[in-house]
């Protein structure tokens, strides 16, 4: 279907960002099948059709890092991608918590009736980190134990405890979330508005870049805490 | 095919980590024609079949990610997929750059010619980029004016100036990337054992880690530059 063949008529305006704390809303985002539909509606508005087709690409994208081969990597997609029917339900529960709103209707030219738009009811949502993470789970240890070897070997320390190491990772990275988390809080208008000025892709960068300065800015707590567990000789 | 089908001999011994300073090479891994063979061949040895494969589901997934229309999409990924004459072109030269290399044979049960294996000479290859990073580049300006209007408007409405968020954010980064490379070019050998222990994704992670570290270690120096950016 060309872009000549149907016009968007819109008429919701997503805002820029979304702090989410509620842990329901929480639950939600982090949940493979929600998300996928949200990640799905990066871009802007869409049709369930459209949605159904992008979900079953992040379906493809989040395998692919799985590193599965052949029939079981066939067999994980078809068990990931979703029917149409299912898309729906997924949208009309994301609606109800307020993640996706109707953002306007679709008009196939020569055609009376139109297509339902859904859209994200913000560019970026930004969850309140308040429980342990990645950093704390069974997964890491390997990744924590192979860094504390590491760092036994070239800066010639007994080998940091995983849980040490853990500890600074998680904290880090929560205490750095709420940071910005309090900085959308406390001046929610203005940098919703900024952040409406761009795509997915930038939003992030300067995500990126404000967790940068969060950190330089509390400096001093974290290298405390660095210093002591790690031992490391400045 | 199942596994029972053929059986991998792999006689090359791969490399944990090698760290990449030379530009010629490094500008290999921004090469949109060789960058997906090398992304391929990150988990395991492959055939040229294998790496075709992977190779144009890349180039799908890639141009999903891009903010195209979808005849854009569509014809992007036309234009960027390859033949297998073409990797197996792709794959001579990398050959030639020492970034891949000829890792065994594939003996499928009953046939009497095997196929070639490949894979990457290294599990995880570091670019030593000593040109100006992105934060010093144009397309980096946008991304900071709008952190600079956001700091703004937490700092009594005082944004401060872009270019001193890239030089800080180019230092903070050469600063993180440093370390790392100081300590593979001193403790070589034992890192890149541990390196091979990993898969590629564990060893993003664990360099996720030692950057932090290096990070905190270091970094006291940018907070006063910092405080001098933000006034």
């Amino acid at each position: 279907m060309t872009d000549l063949e149907f016009r968007d008529v819109i008429n919701y305006q997503e805002e820029g960002v979304m702090v989410i704390k509620d842990p329901k809303l929480t639950k939600m985002v982090k949940d493979d099948n929600y998300y996928s539909v949200l990640w799905a509606l990066r871009g802007g508005p869409l049709t369930v059709k459209e949605i159904s087709k992008k979900y079953k690409q992040f379906v493809i994208l989040k395998v692919e890092k799985m590193g599965l081969e052949g029939e079981k990597r066939e067999k994980k997609i078809e068990e990931c991608c979703r029917s149409e029917k299912t898309i729906y339900r997924y949208l009309k529960d994301l609606l109800e918590a307020g993640l996706v709103a109707k953002a306007g209707q679709r008009v196939i030219l020569g055609k009376t009736i139109t297509e339902n738009l859904f859209s994200r009811t913000a560019r970026i949502y930004l969850v309140e980190e308040t429980k342990e993470g990645w950093w704390k789970s069974d997964e890491s240890r390997n990744v924590l134990e192979r860094a504390s070897r590491i760092l036994s070997l070239v800066k010639h320390i007994p080998p940091p405890s995983l849980d040490c190491l853990a500890e600074i990772m998680d904290e880090l990275h929560r205490a750095n979330n709420a940071v910005i988390v309090k900085w959308m809080d406390e001046h929610y208008e203005d940098v919703s508005r900024i952040f409406l000025e761009g795509s997915f892709n930038e939003n992030d960068k300067v995500l990126a870049v404000l967790k940068t300065i969060s950190l330089l800015l509390n400096f001093d707590d974290y290298a405390k805490k660095a210093e002591g567990c790690l031992k490391i000789p400045k | 095919m199942g596994k029972q089908e053929f059986q991998d001999i792999v006689t090359f011994e791969q490399k944990g980590v090698e760290v990449i300073k030379d530009k010629k090479l490094i500008d290999v891994f921004y090469d949109e024609g060789y960058s997906p063979v090398l992304w391929a061949l990150r988990d395991q040895p492959l055939t040229v079949k294998e790496i075709l494969k992977k190779y144009n589901q890349y180039v799908v997934l890639n141009v999903a990610k891009m903010e195209l229309s979808a005849k854009d999409k569509k014809e992007k990924t036309v234009a960027t997929q390859r033949s297998e004459k073409t990797i197996y072109r792709y794959l001579k030269d990398l050959e030639n750059l020492g970034l891949v290399a000829k890792a065994g044979q594939r003996v499928v049960i009953g046939k009497t010619a095997t196929e070639n294996l490949f894979c990457r000479t290294a599990r995880i290859f570091l670019l030593e980029d000593v040109k100006v990073g992105w934060w010093e580049c144009e397309e980096s300006e946008v991304i900071l004016d709008r952190v600079s209007r956001i700091i703004g408007i937490d700092n009594k409405g005082k944004p401060p100036e872009v270019e001193c968020l890239s030089k800080l954010m180019n230092k903070v980064e050469k600063l993180e990337s440093g370390d790392v490379f100081r300590l593979l070019d001193e403790h070589y050998e034992e890192v890149s054992k541990i390196i091979l222990e990993g898969t590629f994704k564990e060893n993003n992670m664990l360099l996720k880690a030692l950057r932090t570290i290096a990070f905190l270690k270091n970094a006291d120096k940018y907070v006063d530059e910092l405080k001098d950016c933000i006034g």
